[in-house]
């Protein structure tokens, strides 16, 4: 990867689970770089209202492409997101409330510096979707993968030492990857350091919403045989009129 | 776990073990006799499409029975075609591929002037199934007749199950006139085993609205015939007297 365009454009956001879009590509939290690529060409809209081109959000930072699914998720009116926790004392459940807008953090996508063996400073880049959908699917060593992301000249392949170097340093530029949180137990009491995979929690909300958009569109489909896409590109206020409607009749 | 770990370790491989569906969004591309004519390109269904309820009730086929239970053994299908491919196959490819297996049931002249014709079966890419059949006018024959067998969306594996099992069941000197592999409560639901000299030249196999005839052989399948040979048919598969029943699929539980 050589130099990388900065995207200039004033990017709007919608809310999921509003528009035909957002029932043809499935949302999966185990399929999570296409699904966040899926989310981010439905519900963003540059200034003349297009979506994204294809690939235009594959090339962002995995930093920045979960910074906008914290915003689409936020536009569809959720101010915080509730996350199950397990106490690590006496394993009761329960749930802890994470405030959406702090997770909107400034992004940076600079390359990253840092240090190896003799104090050798090396730089590298943030990691992108791309990147993302292909260390899944290829199963990358990390090694490798921490090489990947390299941009200074020279040529050769990191360590486990330089990896775990870089993997601190692009932490620490990206924390909400792995958002580590201060609990306290309600039953128990006991305190503890956990930490929240932001990303997959998101993508559980958003399927379940496409789930519960699909269950809409089938009942209604049903009682009144309207096309999927009509129905889909309803307001949701309407939608909810007419499911009300076919509930009250069919009680 | 490590930024780098949780980048890598998200979304599984096992996921796609659980949803095979999520590598069916491309081209499927069937050749058949090598004929530049006869090349198609089918469009695998949308996940939407594939997930879209069925207009019939009908059991559901890819959930995993116990066994001995009477379900349809697709999964005997699908693994005969992953044989040769290594990846998830669609019910395109096995359409094709029950296609070419009712086609080496037929018999084969030496006079044939396209004999032992070559079928590729292409799927996705980068993968190639070549088989070996005797193609003959009476094979063209039967392979329209099979490609008469469209039903959409999930019934066309049952289909493809069915027609499966009638041309096992014609090698195998039984034969199924009449069955309903779907509708276990059917009251007409029928089977009847033809054997010995009672062999039929060729069978009426009907599911639901759906009708179609498999040939029998009247000599055993060409030697040529070896690339993708027919599996000798265990007894357990055999159509018990009381109706259309299906063995357990092992393949089920390997691919679930």
């Amino acid at each position: 990867m050589g130099s990388r365009e900065i995207d200039h454009t004033a990017w709007s956001v919608r809310a999921f689970g509003s528009a035909a879009a957002d029932v043809e590509r499935r949302i999966h939290p185990r399929a999570p770089a296409a699904s966040i690529d899926a989310l981010l060409e439905s519900c963003l809209a540059d200034e003349e209202g297009h979506a994204p081109l294809p690939g235009v959000v594959s090339s962002w930072s995995v930093a920045r492409r979960l910074d906008w699914l914290v915003a689409i998720r936020m536009a569809g009116g959720a101010a915080t997101e509730h996350v199950v926790m397990t106490c690590a004392v006496c394993r009761a459940q329960f749930e802890l409330e994470i405030d959406l807008a702090r997770c909107r953090l400034a992004q940076d996508d600079g390359p990253v510096e840092f240090s190896v063996a003799h104090g050798v400073s090396r730089r590298a880049r943030l990691p992108t979707g791309t990147d993302h959908s292909r260390w899944q699917s290829e199963r990358t060593p990390l090694v490798l993968a921490a090489t990947g992301l390299l941009v200074d000249s020279r040529p050769d392949v990191l360590d486990d030492e330089a990896t775990q170097a870089l993997d601190a340093a692009l932490a620490q530029r990206d924390p909400l990857r792995e958002l580590s949180v201060e609990t306290a137990c309600p039953e128990c009491g006991a305190s503890a350091r956990q930490l929240v995979n932001l990303e997959e929690q998101l993508l559980g909300a958003f399927a379940s919403t496409q789930r519960r958009l699909l269950g809409e569109i089938e009942t209604l489909a049903r009682v009144f045989h309207w096309r999927e896409a009509d129905i889909a590109d309803m307001p949701a206020w309407r939608r909810a009129f007419y499911l009300d409607r076919v509930s009250r009749e069919g009680a | 776990m490590g930024y780098l770990q949780t980048l890598v370790a998200s979304g599984p491989a096992a996921a796609r073990n659980i949803e095979p569906s999520a590598t069916l969004e491309q081209d499927v591309t069937v050749v058949v006799d090598s004929s530049p004519a006869s090349k198609r390109t089918h469009e695998a269904p949308s996940s939407l499409d594939r997930e879209s309820p069925p207009a019939v009730t009908a059991p559901d086929v890819a959930r995993p029975r116990a066994e001995g239970a009477s379900t349809p053994d697709i999964g005997g299908v699908i693994d005969e075609v992953t044989r040769w491919v290594s990846q998830p196959v669609t019910g395109e490819a096995i359409e094709e591929m029950t296609r070419a297996r009712a086609a080496r049931t037929e018999p084969v002249r030496p006079d044939s002037p396209t004999l032992d014709s070559r079928e590729e079966l292409h799927v996705g890419r980068t993968e190639r199934i070549e088989t070996t059949a005797a193609s003959h006018p009476e094979t063209n024959a039967a392979r329209s007749r099979a490609s008469s067998v469209q039903a959409a969306g999930w019934f066309r594996e049952r289909d493809t199950v069915a027609s499966t099992r009638a041309s096992d069941a014609v090698q195998d000197g039984t034969a199924i006139e009449s069955s309903s592999i779907d509708r276990p409560s059917t009251p007409e639901r029928e089977t009847k085993r033809v054997t010995g000299s009672e062999r039929p030249r060729s069978v009426d196999v009907r599911i639901g609205s759906i009708s179609f005839t498999v040939k029998a052989p009247s000599a055993p399948p060409p030697a040529s015939a070896k690339a993708a040979p027919s599996q000798p048919v265990p007894a357990s598969r055999a159509p018990p007297p009381d109706g259309f029943r299906f063995s357990t699929s092992r393949h089920y539980l390997r691919r679930s």
